[in-house]
């Protein structure tokens, strides 16, 4: 399923993660930025001309799987990863140029939300005179940005516009989310854009699918770890006398998780594998997994809670945190409702 | 561990040459097969009748319903293509699971029938590959690759159902034969077939899984009594088989036992059989068993579009959008299985996985279809026969108990992937 390399890379993202983040990290509001960056992670999906990996998607997968399952406070897949393949598959060469490096390095990392409320009006001509107007919400991680990757439209054609946050007429309100992590509003007023700051608008479409497939990658890695904790509540704690997992109700239950978290994953990994090869089948895929992502995250979640009884309701116990992040990222690149939808579509009915 | 892995790792991956993967089946293949069904395969068995009356079950009580169905079977069998995954030597093509899966895909695309269906391959054919001496290996797997043999499955009791290990058809020595006498039921096709594959009890033992011997059973051999039994689908797929005083004779042929594996040690080889009948169980889709009107087109042709090109009832169209979903990641689960299976990789307890997945999803699939007709699925052809949607649907009802429940392949994922505790 995993080529070597693969599995190295999540092991060396993993033991790091693992070490540098987690619960104690997010209840202290500890995000990684600089030390991620200088790992490498956020040049993932960089070519190495521009001081990038030259990974694949499967391999930006694993990235946010263990993203998902450390918890961390991280803008390394919405501010990076997303950004980073934006512009490298549908950016000119001058765009490249200037702004890889710096998402590689972690120095000039852009802002994205693809399944962002609220609405911007573009009006005037591409490229030389375009102006932004409108608002758009929950944008994750922007203050560690330098602008916002906005998709928008000119008279019914899609855009990716470049904002740069210190541009006129741009203000943001920032707030945090239940998880711990970081988002804002944006408000644009009469914002002009430099020319070069237009991304060729080809692209919108597999930006979403990759945004939607990386959170639902890392959504299974939130909810693979809320599943093993609430298997180490089961192996050790007794009632009645028995360890509670000997019970058959709760056997079943769990294993019905543990099924739900098997699929996920192979059909992740059929999405990951589709958008790399640009399948036809590959927007399909990608929505297909984020909504299962989104589904069976909850249900995990909610029934690893359920499994630690009492307990699981404190907020001295982990396991309120995975239900908290996952219910985020449900939000985020569109949710299980969007993507159903998109499925339908995709099938034509 | 290297905290600098991502940037060195670009460096091994490129070195190694394996930035690009690849799938495993190139398109020559697909391509290869192609050609050759397109010449070879007779036209009438082009004709897209994918449904379970047109399929060629084969064996000695088999009526052919065409020359053609004949001599498609004759042709495939030449191929090796009725077991493309099997040895050669016992009439199989060497083929990998993965190529064996792009020929049944290509057959369905092209509409060409199966040639051969049957428990001897999905079910027998791997165990004997696996546990058979080399004489009953070839006494045995040519005979089901070309068709001519067809066997069933002696495996449940009416007191030995999920808990398997309780079986109690005894089998004695009788010196140069074994004395079989007992009852199996649920016993698929028994009617139709040749012989018959079971675990019986061959002694009493403290611990039940002992004391179990997997043995084949010529079923032309007097003492033994077929009943079929009716289902609230009015099929009869099933059947009761009764053993009153059979004597099996010890060898069939030089090396060739009756008995599988060693006396008294059926239980592991029964077990194998099952993860086998579980993954072949595995590849049940939304679809159904691949031979009816897709169902994304069975909606749109029973509901309708409006405008919009969406399903005009919504809740109709949530619900089948979800179903694909689940449908989707079932089928990536049995293909990352096969692909294990062909890299060697026994599955094992994993089969528990695709075979509970699978049988809720084809239930699903069958639900959602009697949704989309609404009540003229309801209503009984003029012999009182259920209409062909509700007796596939009302049939559809047995997935999750036949092959193990799906309470049973839970027991085993709690058990054996989960490893949680007994008590």
């Amino acid at each position: 399923m995993y080529t070597q390399e693969e599995l190295l890379l999540k092991e060396a993202i993993g033991d790091f993660l693992k070490a540098q983040s987690g619960p104690d990290a997010v209840r202290a509001g500890r995000s990684l930025v600089r030390e991620i960056a200088d790992m490498g992670f956020t040049g993932t999906l960089i070519d190495e001309r521009y001081q990038g990996c030259g990974l694949g998607i499967t391999a930006a997968c694993i990235v946010a799987e263990q993203v998902g399952r450390h918890l961390t406070l991280t803008p390394l897949i919405s501010a990076a990863l997303v950004p980073s393949y934006a512009i490298a598959r549908f950016g000119n060469a001058l765009q490249h140029e200037r702004w890889l490096p710096g998402l590689a390095s972690g120095a000039c990392l852009l802002a994205i939300n693809h399944g962002a409320e609220g609405g911007v009006n573009a009006s005037g001509t591409a490229p030389d005179d375009l102006r932004l107007t409108g608002r758009v919400e929950f944008i994750p991680d922007l203050s560690r940005t330098k602008a916002l990757l906005l998709p928008t439209d000119l008279a019914g054609e899609p855009l990716f516009c470049l904002v740069p946050l210190n541009e006129p007429g741009v203000v943001f309100e920032c707030y945090r989310t239940l998880d711990g992590r970081e988002f804002a509003n944006v408000e644009l007023t009469d914002v002009r854009l430099p020319s070069d700051h237009i991304v060729s608008p080809s692209g919108a479409s597999a930006v979403e699918s990759l945004g939607a497939l990386l959170y639902a990658a890392e959504q299974l890695g939130s909810a693979r770890a809320a599943f093993e904790l609430a298997s180490e509540d089961l192996k050790s704690r007794k009632q009645f006398g028995r360890l509670i997992g000997s019970f058959q109700a709760l056997q079943h239950r769990a294993a019905m998780l543990y099924t739900a978290l098997a699929t996920l994953e192979v059909l992740l990994l059929k999405a990951a594998k589709a958008l790399e090869d640009g399948a036809p089948d590959a927007p399909c895929l990608c929505s297909m997994a984020k909504a299962k992502a989104g589904r069976t995250g909850l249900e995990v979640a909610n029934e690893a809670i359920q499994f630690h009884g009492g307990a699981g309701m404190t907020d001295e116990y982990d396991i309120g945190l995975y239900l908290k992040r996952i219910a985020v990222s449900e939000r985020l690149f569109g949710d299980s409702n969007y993507h159903t939808e998109r499925v339908a579509a995709h099938h034509g009915f | 561990m290297s905290v600098t892995l991502p940037r060195r790792m670009h460096h091994a991956a490129s070195m190694a040459g394996v930035s690009k993967q690849s799938s495993g089946i190139g398109d020559d293949f697909r391509a290869s097969v192609r050609a050759w069904l397109l010449d070879n395969c007779p036209s009438a068995m082009r004709d897209g009748k994918l449904s379970s009356e047109y399929r060629c079950w084969g064996g000695r009580r088999w009526t052919f319903t065409s020359l053609a169905q004949q001599q498609w079977l004759d042709i495939a069998a030449d191929k090796g293509w009725t077991v493309p995954a099997w040895p050669p030597e016992y009439g199989g093509a060497g083929l990998s699971l993965a190529q064996r899966d792009t020929i049944a895909d290509e057959m369905r695309e092209l509409g060409i029938r199966p040639p051969l269906y049957s428990y001897g391959i999905t079910m027998l054919g791997p165990t004997l590959l696996k546990y058979g001496t080399a004489g009953q290996k070839s006494a045995h797997l040519p005979d089901i690759a070309r068709g001519k043999i067809r066997w069933c499955q002696g495996y449940s009791e009416p007191n030995a159902g999920s808990d398997l290990a309780s079986l109690a058809t005894r089998c004695e020595d009788g010196g140069d034969h074994w004395l079989i006498n007992g009852h199996k039921i649920w016993t698929s096709k028994a009617d139709q077939s040749d012989w018959l594959f079971a675990m019986v009890r061959t002694a009493k033992t403290e611990r039940k899984h002992e004391g179990i011997t997997f043995i084949l059973i010529d079923m032309s051999l007097p003492g033994i009594e077929v009943r079929p039994i009716r289902l609230i689908s009015g099929q009869s797929p099933f059947c009761e088989v009764f053993f009153s005083d059979v004597r099996v004779p010890k060898h069939y042929g030089p090396d060739n036992p009756a008995v599988v594996g060693e006396l008294g040690q059926g239980w592991p080889i029964g077990m194998y059989l099952l993860t086998h009948e579980r993954s072949s169980l595995g590849g049940y889709r939304l679809d159904g068993r691949g031979d009816e009107e897709p169902i994304v087109a069975c909606a749109i042709r029973e509901v309708g579009l409006d405008a919009g090109a969406r399903l005009k009832d919504p809740v109709l169209r949530t619900r089948l959008a979800d179903a694909l979903i689940d449908d989707a990641a079932c089928a990536a689960l049995a293909e990352k299985l096969d692909a294990d299976a062909d890299a060697g990789v026994e599955i094992g307890a994993q089969s528990s996985l695709v075979k509970y997945a699978s049988s809720q999803i084809i239930k699903r699939g069958y639900e959602l279809r009697m949704s989309f007709a609404g009540h003229d699925a309801l209503r009984c052809e003029a012999d009182g026969a259920p209409s062909a949607l509700a007796r596939n649907w009302l049939y559809s009802r047995a997935y999750t108990i036949l092959g193990g429940t799906s309470e049973i392949q839970l027991n085993v994922i709690a058990k054996r992937l989960l490893n949680l505790p007994t008590r």
